[in-house]
């Protein structure tokens, strides 16, 4: 669904990622992970159109899409929960999720998502009127995988989800992405938490100074002794 | 004349004449605000609109003989497309440079604009034709003793506060207008939403500029002068307002116009006219002096 192929791109003056080679299969959760530095969030910020790639291809369903403005890549249904939520503060949490449907037209559809969000996150209906702000860590979580899922997305790139919360808290996103795969989106679940990740995920690559080093069945990543060592502790 | 007005008269005069003058300052200050508040740029330029907003109604008047209310609102449209030109010429491609070098680029839009305008319509101050309008408009249109208040008064009140409202309810109800609020946040993020965060910039200027060049008009007619340095005093005064307001922030804007505009006017009625465009100055200064952050703005850490 989703190819990297050979992605350059540097951040200023440093070489970011150096020939970043992934794919993403249909409806599985693919895992990234890696030392905080790595390129992780990057990979995702090139996918998503914001950060340029100086060499490579990404094709998302078979068309490339490397030089689309991010709007154009968010039509086609990639969507990113970037890291740290990014939650509008100053805007209501449901001012926040009109604007994950924001390229969406038909006002009932879009409202019917709302309704599904908050059957999905009932935190979130009860705070509607509240300023993004004002949420907890886990609840602006909530807000921003709820946001994404707005848009309709077939890929969903979340980048670490599990950033700051804490474990029950973790446990709670992590059951939530799993729900998402079932309803038949494909995630990108970049994580520096390992161990969740892998747990969850079919397939993993593992990504050091902007370089995939390894990639595996999700399993066969937990068992690896390099891995364990470097990643699992 | 005035010796014959007592002194709450005199009072409710000068307040009624504030309210009119900073309804003005109030529009033009929205412009230098929405557009801080999406691209932390201060658009030295933005005045230079309100006067070519001025000189367009006056050549469409007098020159191609459209009627003033249809020039009117040709010219907001226009002002409206200045705008997004400004934008598209000047500052996108600046928009990942460093602040600094955008802020220099709005200042010299700013002389390139004025010059652009002595050259076309030299440097002579022009007036609207009187008869373009109604003569009713400067007779008063209610007088409560000796305060009065004329019907271009009335005219220029009702216009700032209908597109006050206007503005609000695009801002707060709208989608774009949500957008708009979402760009001045995080940017990044907002392009994450699907968001042409140029194109919500361009629409701010737009809004902003329509604005502008109404306020130009307004004051065209008011003062009855217009002249291509005319953009300069009332962009620093309209400035002052969005300082005092609190940059970035909509309504600080609309209320730092009013108090700028009664400040103003009181302070030309009862100390000295001739200290008029001072006091604007003044009230600048000590806003920064005192409370940077304005009447009713957020706490910036940065500053230009």
């Amino acid at each position: 669904m989703l190819r990297l192929e050979d992605v350059d791109s540097h951040y200023r003056k440093i070489h970011a990622l150096k020939g970043i080679s992934l794919r993403v299969r249909e409806k599985s959760i693919c895992c990234l992970i890696g030392a905080n530095g790595a390129g992780k969030s990057t990979t995702l910020m090139a996918i998503s159109g914001i950060q340029p790639i100086s060499s490579g291809t990404i094709k998302f369903g078979g068309d490339p899409i490397q030089k689309l403005a991010p709007e154009e890549i968010v039509r086609r249904g990639v969507v990113q929960v970037p890291e740290g939520r990014r939650i509008f503060p100053d805007l209501t949490v449901k001012e926040n999720l009109v604007l994950g449907a924001y390229l969406r037209k038909e006002k009932r559809k879009v409202a019917e998502s709302m309704e599904n969000s908050f059957e999905l996150f009932p935190i979130l209906k009860e705070r509607r009127e509240q300023m993004g702000g004002t949420l907890s860590g886990g609840e602006q979580q909530m807000l921003a995988i709820a946001r994404a899922l707005m848009g309709i997305p077939r890929l969903l790139l979340l980048d670490e989800p599990s950033l700051g919360l804490a474990p029950l808290v973790v446990e709670q996103i992590m059951g939530i992405i799993r729900r998402i795969r079932d309803d038949g989106v494909t995630i990108l679940l970049v994580e520096q938490n390992a161990q969740a990740a892998l747990e969850l995920g079919d397939y993993g690559y593992v990504i050091e100074t902007g370089q995939v080093v390894l990639e595996d069945k999700a399993q066969a990543l937990l068992e690896n002794p390099r891995v364990k060592e470097a990643y699992l502790g | 004349m005035e010796s014959l007005l007592d002194q709450s008269s005199l009072f409710l005069q000068q307040l009624v004449n504030g309210i009119t003058l900073g309804g003005v300052y109030a529009l033009i200050a929205v412009g230098y605000t929405m557009v801080y508040g999406v691209i932390q740029l201060i658009n030295f330029a933005h005045g230079e609109i309100y006067m070519l907003g001025a000189f367009l109604a006056y050549t469409m008047v007098t020159v191609l003989g459209i009627p003033f209310f249809a020039a009117f609102i040709l010219t907001i449209l226009i002002c409206a497309c200045f705008g997004i030109i400004l934008d598209f010429v000047a500052y996108r491609p600046l928009r990942n440079a460093p602040r600094l070098a955008a802020l220099i680029t709005a200042i010299g839009m700013s002389i390139f604009l004025q010059n652009l305008a002595l050259m076309i319509w030299g440097s002579q101050i022009k007036s609207y034709p009187r008869d373009m309008f109604p003569a009713i408009f400067l007779k008063p249109a209610l007088s409560i003793g000796e305060v009065s208040m004329t019907w271009m008064q009335v005219f220029m009140l009702s216009i700032t506060v209908l597109f006050m409202v206007i503005l609000h309810l695009i801002i707060h109800k709208t989608k774009i207008g949500t957008a708009m609020r979402a760009v001045s946040q995080d940017k990044t993020t907002s392009a994450l939403m699907g968001i042409g965060v140029n194109r919500v910039i361009s629409f701010t200027f737009a809004i902003g500029s329509a604005m502008g060049g109404m306020a130009g008009v307004l004051v065209g007619l008011y003062y009855n002068a217009i002249f291509p340095t005319m953009g300069y005093i009332a962009g620093i005064k309209a400035f002052a307002a969005a300082v005092l307001g609190g940059i970035g922030s909509v309504p600080g804007a609309m209320l730092g116009g009013g108090v700028l505009g009664i400040a103003e006017v009181m302070g030309a009625g009862y100390i000295s006219s001739e200290y008029r465009d001072g006091i604007s100055y003044a009230v600048m200064i000590a806003v920064i002096l005192f409370k940077p952050s304005g009447l009713i703005g957020r706490q910036i850490g940065e500053k230009v």
